[in-house]
């Protein structure tokens, strides 16, 4: 617990406001005129619009809410409460590949980095060309709503004073790389540098749901439901009328969770993230032959380069410089990345008295990751015990252009300095020194299992489409099975984007909210 | 040894502590004093059956087995990870980590990362990874050439 006295955006909410599924010792049975599923930027951006729209709105969320006085810089601690299955959920297929996803108030918004892209041009010219869904949104349409939320969520470039070491190298050097390294655009105001957004931020600087919308929603009269898992959409008449769920702990008296029912009069809004939604989809008894497929993520593969000089990732922005130059030509982004020692420990080579002095030479090493735009499509699927499961495989040519580069981030390293790069691929050196024993990494096997890939971008399996024929969700943005059941999350879309996906989902999510909310009511089935 | 956790065995316990001690050491030389042994292992392992999903806790127990059951086909000694030398260890774990079979090579990365959030956690490491304030004054002076 901090001993500050500053006053954060998630305290002194009104009382009532938040209903903790930890804590309630009685069923609840509540209605409302919306239901929003899930608090992440999908959720939190829906949920807000309603708000401003003069609707009550329910939020339910699965997770807890880690305020931000909690928050704590140790990983372990972090990862348990704020993570899905404290960060150890993973995509299985060809290899085994960790997937990230924040299960909290605030979703993953509280864990990321704050990355800001708009949805680039060619991606929406493909959607509307080859996707049939030009009729359900414009350039033109989406527009003011990125604008909107860039200027509520204090959307800029990273100041100098947040920029660090690892960032500076990056941006100073790209051109010795050939391409044109910038600082990046985050949510952010007041960032100082503390290089821990993976864990939360410290300083509620970065500008996560749990911070903006969600409080400021709560503070305009909705109320949030947490640790509150939604096992189902209830649907009547062919329409969603609310949600049946449970409190994610036990009531200690008598050892089991605690129903929870909330109606929602005008309808539900779906923004469980594209993991989750496909499955609670499912156990609504939603039917639809593309329902769980086709899901679609952004693999990313990082090199810890190091240093002579300190390179001190533990101070400047977690992700503050990148370069999308590669992104048309290669299928891929450059980025850079802090990590704690607790999670870079895994992209140290070795085990033993190696890996442990090599974990102290931390501090003089920069991280650099490449995202790819993958091809390649998996299937989401019920698993045990009311977890998902991910079933995914990167295709060759994915691994190539993550073996590229991989190569291109190595060069780079050396030009900038580095006297050493751990390139982290099976059957290559631990440790490369030179530039020359960068074409080991160019010729390293196009085989996933030899590479560590992690993903935390994720897409499709509730994809949108014109027909139910095609797809689960229509361009109205309600299911073709249920109406009034509206999925905004990035489930819905067609294809991955080869940019960060947050501001494409939160400005897609308030679009769809501001058109429903501007709908006559159409009155749920008694 | 501390106390033995309430979620595994003692034979798992003793099992675990032999591999973990062999990918987490202390590393005096490196200014880390205290391997992961010598923290409390029992109540982490502990923790770790609370928040994680059974499936991948039993996962993680398996991969312990295993693992103390393989010095025979690593280096072709008989006994478990407990029985032998710590120079052994050290081969048991180093052939399974290199090993050309994806998963065997991936039951060490899981429990290396799965680990790390508690070993790189502890005191020593986070003072040596966090040690010195950044000189801010140069980090502003250089970056203000890219400024945007
Ligand atoms: C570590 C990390 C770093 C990232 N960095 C960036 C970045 O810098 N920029 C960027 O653009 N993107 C980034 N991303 C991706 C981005 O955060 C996500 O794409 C985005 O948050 C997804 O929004 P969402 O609303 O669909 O899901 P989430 O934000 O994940 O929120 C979904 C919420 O729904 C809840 N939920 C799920 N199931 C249920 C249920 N049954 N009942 C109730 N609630 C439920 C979950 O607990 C969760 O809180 C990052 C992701 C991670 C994990
Ligand atoms: S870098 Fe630190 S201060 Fe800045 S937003 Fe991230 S956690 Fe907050």
């Amino acid at each position: 617990m901090s001993s500050d006295d500053r006053v954060f955006p998630d305290e002194q909410l009104p009382e009532g406001s938040v209903v903790d599924g930890e804590t309630v010792t009685r069923a609840i049975n509540e209605t409302f005129d919306f239901v929003v599923v899930g608090s992440g930027a999908a959720g939190g951006t829906a949920a807000w619009t309603l708000v401003q729209a003069g609707y009550t709105v329910a939020i339910i969320e699965e997770g807890p809410w880690v305020k931000t006085r909690e928050v704590d810089k140790r990983v372990f601690p972090s990862f348990k409460r704020a993570f899905r299955e404290a960060g150890t959920q993973v995509l299985m297929g060809n290899s085994i590949i960790p997937l990230l996803q924040g299960r909290c108030v605030g979703g993953s918004t509280l864990v990321n980095s704050a990355i800001v892209w708009r949805t680039p041009d060619d991606v929406l010219d493909d959607w509307k060309k080859n996707w049939g869904i030009g009729g359900a949104f414009s350039e033109a349409d989406l527009e003011p709503h990125f604008a909107a939320i860039e200027e509520e969520l204090k959307v800029h470039a990273v100041l100098d004073e947040a920029l660090g070491e690892n960032n500076r190298l990056f941006v100073d050097n790209s051109f010795k790389g050939g391409f044109v390294g910038t600082r990046m655009k985050r949510y952010e105001h007041g960032c100082k540098g503390a290089g821990q957004c993976l864990t939360g931020c410290p300083n509620a600087a970065k500008q996560g749901m749990n911070v903006s919308y969600i409080p400021w929603s709560l503070r305009q009269g909705a109320r949030i439901f947490t640790s509150v898992r939604v096992d189902r959409i209830d649907v009547k008449n062919g329409r969603a009328v609310g949600i049946t769920g449970s409190t994610t702990a036990t009531n200690p008296k008598h050892g089991k969770k605690i129903p929870v029912v909330v109606h929602a009069r005008r309808g539900v809004f779906l923004a469980a993230s594209a993991i989750q939604t496909p499955n609670i989809l499912r156990r609504s008894g939603v039917k639809n032959d593309h329902l769980g497929e086709h899901f679609m993520a952004h693999p990313g593969l990082g090199l810890p380069g190091v240093f002579n000089q300190k390179v001190d990732m533990h101070f400047g922005a977690t992700q503050g410089a990148e370069t999308i130059d590669f992104r048309k030509s290669e299928r891929f982004k450059l980025e850079t990345i802090s990590m704690q020692p607790e999670l870079a420990a895994v992209r140290i080579p070795g085990v033993g008295r190696e890996l442990v002095q090599r974990l102290t030479t931390l501090p003089h090493a920069a991280i650099w990751v490449a995202q790819i735009r993958a091809e390649a499509q998996g299937r989401i699927r019920p698993g045990f015990g009311g977890r998902d499961m991910v079933n995914y495989s990167m295709t060759k040519e994915d691994v190539g252009r993550g073996r590229k580069a991989a190569a291109l981030i190595a060069r780079l390293f050396f030009e900038s300095g580095a006297k050493e790069v751990w390139p982290g691929i099976h059957g290559l050196p631990e440790i490369i020194r030179s530039m020359d024993e960068v074409k080991l990494i160019e010729n390293a096997p196009l085989d996933s299992k030899y590479y560590s890939f992690i993903a935390s971008h994720l897409f499709g399996a509730a994809r949108m489409a014109p027909t139910e024929r095609e797809g689960v969700v229509g361009l109205d943005f309600s299911t073709h099975a249920a109406k009034g059941l509206y999925v905004v999350d990035s489930s819905i879309f067609p294809t991955n984007l080869g940019v960060n996906p947050q501001h494409s989902i939160m400005a897609l999510a308030r679009f769809a909210a501001t058109r429903v909310a501007a709908k006559p009511l159409e009155v749920a089935a008694a | 040894m501390t106390a033995s956790p309430k979620a595994i065995t003692s034979i798992e316990y003793t099992w675990a502590r032999a591999t973990l001690g062999t990918i987490y050491p202390a590393c005096p030389e490196a200014g880390v004093t205290q391997g992961i042994t010598d923290m409390d292992l029992a109540a982490h392992i502990d923790d770790m059956d609370d928040v994680l999903p059974c499936l991948t806790f039993f996962g993680l127990r398996m991969f312990l087995l295993i693992i103390a059951l393989s010095p025979l086909f690593a280096i072709g000694k008989f006994g478990t990870m407990a029985g032998l030398e710590q120079k052994d260890r050290d081969a048991v774990i180093g052939r399974l980590g290199h090993s050309n079979i994806y998963l065997v090579r991936q039951m060490v990365m899981a429990l290396k990362a799965t680990f790390a959030m508690f070993f790189a956690g502890g005191e020593e490491l986070q003072a040596i990874c966090r040690s010195q304030e950044p000189n801010r004054a140069k980090l502003v002076s250089l970056g203000r050439k890219n400024a945007a």
